[in-house]
């Protein structure tokens, strides 16, 4: 996943890459293989949820999501974890800037 | 000495006749008439792919060759030439796109002036390109 | 009084010499600015100049194509002049596809050969993407990056790597982006005969017409920049090669200039020449010469 965090004015903006095929049923049954999408994304600090989202095959292949929210967060972690079709996870942090 | 002279002289001349035998199928092909040396009805089918393969053979060497919707000329020439040894009304021509063979289907009289015309075209357009290149050259023959 | 006039003759020799020594790249200076006077009178009021644009729409030439148009700014390519074009663009640049493969060409950079050596020894600095094509003298011919990059694999006993894609864009693309944040410019040279004749042939070779569709490099590219092929516009001869390797949107992936060079090729009907060949390096020197000056911006995401 690549993370980029910024804090400024009072705001936090995160922008997020996952790597996933995102592979649609449609698109799956085409080439013969199974269908995986991302079907969940949660972002955190610290202890604090600041992003949470239900997601589906509407989402492109390595899907790039762009959030803000309240509060100057710098120099602390945004931990994003998101899990997909097939029960894989995965979780990565990057430091706020 | 003498020798040297005269080995030098013949590797000249040698050299000089190469040069002008390639400028005259260059000459031959920028002054043909495409619509008459390739019609294969007025030609025959096999002089006129005879015509394609040896003009190809030129336009290959100065890698000029046309390639169109994937085939190349080489391909039409090679591919027709074969269909018209094996008296075969249409010619399937076959070519890759993304590691998939793709096939292209034609008549082999229009593939075979489709092969002709597209080697001595390439030939003219080369021989034509000597003069009119520079107007299209900003600060050179460019006017806007 | 004969001494005096030995030495003065002497000195002016020597000072003729001299003078001529930095004149090989007289004809292309010329070419090259001819080239940016051309481009930013154009694309000075495209409102205005509407004989350059044949068939432009009203509301493209109003409100798509911004005004006064400056050298520096046609390395954006056809962005420079599609407004709507450039803010997707921008969109796209605040995660950028090709970030992992800058990372991908670090490591190959470092990455050991089987005799011990890496690409270290061939290339000491990194920041010399805009150096490239140059003429080598010794050799008589073009040396490009791609042939660079190439030619250490195999002087290190390596098998060559794939000109138009994977590994060797991925070298590039760390090449790239190092010279861009360096503040590198690209620095073509033009220092001899030999090498002033073939930005010659390549610069014939980008105006003559070929293939099926009879089209040279600037029936696009120069009288054609900032007009459309269907809905897209078709790009600059000026700023065209600062920002190779590109990542294109159409390939889903990484090229370098040889890969679209020949798909050039293809749009025009004609065979490709190959990324190794006298003609394409050629011509990449002329076209690297045309952009001189311009600041390195690869690697960058085109459509």
């Amino acid at each position: 996943m690549r993370i980029k965090a910024k804090s400024k004015g009072g705001v936090t903006t995160a922008k997020v890459m996952a790597k996933h095929p995102m592979m649609s049923y449609a698109e799956a049954e085409k080439k013969g293989k199974k269908a995986n999408f991302i079907t969940y994304v949660i972002a955190k600090v610290g202890d604090e949820t600041v992003y949470e989202a239900s997601t589906s095959q509407f989402l492109s292949k390595n899907p790039y999501l762009k959030f803000a929210f309240k509060g100057d967060h710098k120099g602390k972690e945004i931990t994003i974890t998101w899990s997909d079709l097939s029960g894989k996870s995965k979780t990565d942090s990057k430091k706020i800037k | 000495m003498k020798r040297l002279h005269k080995i030098l002289l013949t590797a000249g001349l040698g050299v000089l006749t190469m040069g002008s035998l390639q400028a005259d199928l260059l000459q031959d092909a920028a002054a043909a008439d495409v619509k008459k040396v390739c019609d294969v009805q007025a030609n025959g089918l096999d002089k006129v792919l005879a015509t394609a393969a040896m003009y190809n053979a030129e336009a290959v060497k100065l890698g000029i060759e046309f390639k169109r919707l994937g085939v190349t000329n080489s391909n039409y020439v090679k591919t027709t030439t074969e269909a018209a040894k094996a008296k075969k009304k249409e010619v399937v021509l076959e070519y890759k796109k993304k590691g998939k063979v793709k096939k292209q289907k034609l008549a082999t009289d229009y593939a075979a002036w489709r092969a002709c015309s597209f080697a001595i075209r390439a030939l003219q357009q080369k021989a034509e390109a000597e003069s009119t290149w520079r107007l299209a050259v900003p600060g050179d023959g460019y006017k806007y | 009084m004969l001494l005096k006039v030995v030495k003065i003759s002497a000195l002016v020799a020597i000072t003729a010499c001299t003078l001529n020594a930095g004149s090989f790249n007289t004809q292309a200076e010329k070419d090259r600015q001819a080239l940016v006077t051309y481009m930013e009178a154009k694309f000075k009021d495209a409102d205005k100049n509407r004989a350059f644009f044949p068939y432009s729409s009203d509301d493209e030439l109003k409100n798509n194509f911004p005004k006064n148009i400056k050298e520096k700014d046609f390395a954006l390519g056809s962005y420079a002049f599609n407004s709507r074009g450039k803010s997707q663009y921008d969109d796209i640049k605040e995660m950028p596809p090709y970030e992992d493969a800058i990372d991908a060409g670090e490591e190959l950079y470092g990455k050991k050969f089987a005799n011990g050596k890496s690409f270290k020894e061939c290339f000491p600095k990194t920041d010399i993407a805009g150096n490239y094509p140059y003429f080598d003298d010794k050799k008589a011919a073009v040396v490009t990056l791609t042939a660079a990059i190439n030619d250490c694999l195999v002087a290190n006993g390596e098998k060559k790597w794939n000109e138009k894609k994977g590994k060797l864009a991925k070298l590039q693309a760390y090449f790239s982006f190092q010279s861009q944040e360096a503040g590198k410019k690209l620095d073509i040279k033009i220092d001899s005969q030999a090498a002033a004749d073939a930005y010659e042939r390549g610069k014939k070779e980008y105006y003559s017409q070929r293939g099926y569709l009879k089209l040279s490099c600037a029936t696009c590219h120069v009288q054609g920049a900032g007009q459309r092929v269907r809905a897209e516009y078709m790009s600059p001869l000026l700023g065209q090669v600062t920002h190779f390797p590109v990542f294109r949107l159409k390939w889903n992936s990484l090229g370098t200039l040889e890969r679209r060079m020949n798909g050039c090729n293809k749009d025009q009907g004609e065979n490709p020449h190959k990324p190794k060949s006298k003609w394409m390096k050629e011509l990449l020197y002329f076209m690297a010469y045309m952009s001189n000056g311009m600041a390195v911006d690869g690697p960058d995401i085109r459509k």
